[in-house]
């Protein structure tokens, strides 16, 4: 009965704008599944880093459902495709819209077994999560066009439209493929993209709804679940803000938050809220710590910093992308270092200095101290983090405003791309770039882009990169050597930042502030004591690289009237006397290169964590 | 044996385009922009061209699918190397760009031909029952990737990977020599000529493969300016 009208009903409607709504809703169908998908994997990139592995996988567990979805429908037919279209399309809706937050949520949940070391658990739960939901999709997508096939066919009478379809939805796919990244990541957060999307496939719904044949009183079920679902992603869009939060606390917070599960899903309100800005290359993190390290109360003992300045900000972190970059009460550390000690080493100060990443401005703050320089360029990809770094109080405040130097001269673009197509010589060249998690970054740490940096370089210049990794992996340090010795320079030399890790007075203080006295105490705390202070100066110690084309025959350079607060001239020489084995043969199996690239070499199955 | 030709061929052209992808984003930066633009681009160009593939083309689809096999086996073999010796000449930034996405786009078209015409192929030998080649088609897609991610890229590099994957198209070239019985006597000449080529372009490419490290020096030094 119920067929006999549905075809009365068809052929009324077979008209060319008929078969023309069918090729505009494959468009769309298209646009929006491609959509799920590359929202899945950016959300994978930003929480498992490896954004080439992840997009790959995506895109290729997406085919593979869709391949499934389509057999299925074809396995089982159906004589009703407008109300097998509209179940298709809640699902679709409701999954889709759910994504970005389940992934989020997975992500939390498994790091708290990663607290407490059962990786594997983490990452089925986190990946499986993953696969299931891009699989979903795809499944769900691999019926939708089988299905408008059919609808096209139905509204037709000359020709098959299967052709037509097919192209709509590939014009589809390519619309997506272009809005996500340049429409999309740069200007909202993943969260209401999905929604946005959602609501794209829940009005699709509603049409197939209206189309298709229920019965009165199953349309009207139907009905009050659009209206719910409506509903429920219209409340989202409104706080998504605060849903992004929730998931961020937990991102942050899970070291000193996650062992009480109950308290650690629930909102956290103890942490201070995250100040997230968003660019279309990083998300930049910007929070309050209020916990800090558990030896912060060391940090006077060894910087002059708050003694000179005490209401320097403190406990302040930043991260891109969910990657630590610096802590405000620690940065001095790693800053000094880097700038310093190289100028130290090669005897001279530069005069023309080319600065690379840095876009938070602390590195420059300690180059812009020595007038000898006459002129730095500054390379940064990220216009939004300059531009954080130039009026945000607390950055302002640590870096002085040292991007404001009337020798600075920002430029903003990719770093390799500028390199490569550059003509001026530099005395110095400073790469400060987040540690290479995925090949869109170990591209900087190739030979091929550390051979066009020497060409850049003067020939009794020096070239310094911070090399994150060193400290402890010494896979790293064989790495950053065989590349840079491949690119052309002769003479590779590492180092660390160092304070010395023993300090009589230092002892003491750690003494008397956790027992309250230096005499008379039980082995055990004396071994505490002790401990405190090594992990001190194991938690401040960074590893860089300096490279030239030979070691240079002057004396060390140091000049006492430059202002520092952690680097004497002590530990410049403790620094200096520290050597790692230096390498004199180029194994090319350990070349990064973007032909063939060694970093990263973090593992692909690894959830991304703060800490 | 169409399933494996057809598993082959699905792998064969998404790791060419995740190779122009990637080469894209070492050159120019952004990887998130470079993969989301090439898989749009893919797809589009794998529809328009499975709507080229009709008329003539489906009527003789083993001398077709050799033609279109012989002329992925060549762009896609070479595309990786041409990329670099563009790059190399330090064009503009459009140049580059214009190559790499004409590229993604020829080998997305001659791709978009495989499924029609492997279709056409099977319902020559049985039943029409087609689907089984696009469930197969999805699956060897999704093995590329896999394959690309995680083993081909940080374990071969993109030279090795690009020869190892023209390699595979080659041979599937060269075995469609078993579907001679479906190719027209007037076209059986033009049909052993193909062979011929593909054999001599896989015997390049086993040499090709042998030494590309030898070949990645050579075209990183040119790359380079050394």
């Amino acid at each position: 009965m119920t067929n006999n009208k549905r075809s009365k009903i068809f052929s009324s409607q077979a008209s060319h704008s008929s078969r023309k709504t069918i090729y505009s809703l494959t468009v769309v169908l298209a646009s929006c599944s491609l959509l799920y998908e590359l929202l899945i994997a950016q959300t994978l990139a930003v929480l498992a880093a490896n954004t080439v592995v992840w997009y790959c996988l995506t895109i290729g567990v997406y085919l593979a459902g869709m391949g499934v979805g389509a057999l299925l429908h074809e396995k089982y037919p159906t004589k009703t495709p407008w109300k097998r279209l509209f179940h298709v399309e809640i699902i679709l809706c409701i999954v889709g819209a759910l994504a970005v937050p389940i992934l989020h949520f997975a992500h939390a949940f498994g790091l708290r077994f990663q607290l407490f070391d059962q990786l594997i658990l983490t990452n089925i739960i986190f990946f499986g999560t993953a696969f299931i939901l891009i699989s979903t999709i795809g499944l769900l997508t691999g019926f939708e066009l089988p299905l408008l096939i059919d609808l096209g066919n139905t509204t037709s009478k000359e020709r098959s439209v299967t052709n037509r379809v097919l192209s709509s939805d590939y014009v589809g796919s390519l619309i997506a493929g272009f809005a996500f990244p340049l429409a999309f990541v740069p200007n909202f957060d993943l969260i209401s993209v999905g929604i946005f999307t959602a609501g794209t496939n829940l009005a699709i719904a509603i049409f197939a709804l209206w189309k298709a044949v229920f019965s009165n009183e199953q349309a009207i079920k139907r009905l009050v679940l659009c209206a719910t679902v409506a509903f429920s992603m219209l409340t989202g869009l409104i706080y998504v803000q605060a849903v992004e939060q929730y998931f961020i606390k937990k991102y942050y917070a899970y070291w000193d938050h996650g062992e009480n599960l109950a308290h650690f899903m629930g909102p956290l309100a103890e942490f201070p809220n995250v100040f997230r800005t968003r660019s279309p290359y990083q998300n930049i993190d910007l929070f309050y710590d209020k916990e800090g390290y558990d030896t912060d109360y060391l940090i006077d003992f060894y910087s002059t910093k708050y003694l000179e300045n005490p209401e320097k900000p403190r406990n302040y972190m930043l991260y891109l992308n969910g990657d630590f970059q610096f802590s405000s009460s620690y940065e001095e550390y790693y800053h000094e270092y880097f700038a310093h000690i190289p100028i130290a080493f090669n005897g001279r100060v530069p005069e023309k200095v080319l600065v690379m990443g840095a876009g938070d401005g602390l590195l420059i703050r300690e180059l812009v101290k020595y007038k000898e320089i006459k002129k730095i360029v500054h390379v940064d990809l990220d216009h939004k983090l300059v531009e954080l770094a130039r009026t945000n109080p607390i950055l302002t405040a640590m870096n002085e405003h040292a991007l404001e130097d009337q020798r600075v001269e920002t430029h903003f673009g990719d770093a390799y791309y500028y390199i490569r197509n550059s003509t001026e010589q530099f005395d110095a060249i400073y790469l400060d770039f987040p540690y290479a998690v995925d090949y869109n970054l170990s591209r900087l740490f190739s030979r091929e882009f550390f051979h066009f940096a020497r060409a850049r370089m003067a020939r009794d210049g020096y070239l310094v990169m911070d090399a994150p990794g060193l400290e402890n992996l010494d896979i790293d340090w064989e790495i950053y050597s065989n590349t840079l010795l491949a690119a052309g320079f002769k003479y590779v030399r590492p180092y660390l930042s160092h304070v010395e890790e023993f300090r009589q007075d230092a002892y003491d203080f750690v003494l008397n502030r956790l027992f309250g006295s230096t005499k008379n105490l039980e082995s055990s705390q004396y071994d505490k004591a002790e401990f405190n202070l090594y992990d001190f100066s194991a938690s401040i110690r960074m590893g860089f690289v300096i490279a030239q084309n030979s070691k240079s025959d002057l004396p060390i350079y140091w000049n006492e009237g430059i202002k520092r607060h952690v680097l004497t001239k002590e530990r410049m020489q403790l620094t200096l006397e520290k050597q790692l084995p230096p390498i004199d043969k180029i194994d090319p199996s350990r070349v990064n290169s973007i032909l063939r690239p060694t970093l990263p070499v973090n593992e692909v199955w690894n959830i991304r964590t703060a800490w | 044996m169409i399933y494996s030709i057809t598993f082959v061929l699905a792998f064969c052209s998404i790791v060419y385009e995740l190779l122009l992808g990637q080469a894209l984003s070492a050159f120019l930066g952004n990887t998130v922009l470079r993969y989301s633009v090439t898989i749009g681009l893919y797809m589009l160009s794998l529809g328009i061209g499975s709507l080229l593939a009709e008329g003539r083309s489906v009527a003789r689809p083993v001398l077709s699918l050799l033609l279109v096999e012989t002329l992925l086996t060549l762009i896609g073999g070479s595309s990786v190397v041409l990329l670099f010796f563009v790059n190399a000449q330090e064009v503009s930034l459009t140049v580059i760009s214009i190559v790499a996405h004409g590229l993604i786009i020829i080998i997305g078209v001659l791709s978009g031909f495989e499924i029609p015409l492997l279709i056409k192929l099977k319902a020559y030998e049985q039943s029409n029952k087609d689907n089984a080649i696009i469930g197969v088609n999805y699956l060897g897609a999704f093995s590329g990737t896999v394959a690309f991610a995680l083993l081909l890229y940080p374990y071969a590099g993109i030279v090795t990977t690009s020869f190892f994957v023209a390699l595979s198209n080659a041979m599937v070239g060269v075995a469609l020599i078993r579907k001679e019985k479906f190719v027209d006597i007037n076209q059986k000449q033009l049909f052993r000529i193909f062979i011929l080529l593909e054999i001599a372009l896989m015997l390049v490419l086993v040499g090709c493969l042998i030494t590309s490290n030898k070949i990645s020096d050579l075209l990183l030094s040119h790359y380079l300016g050394e």
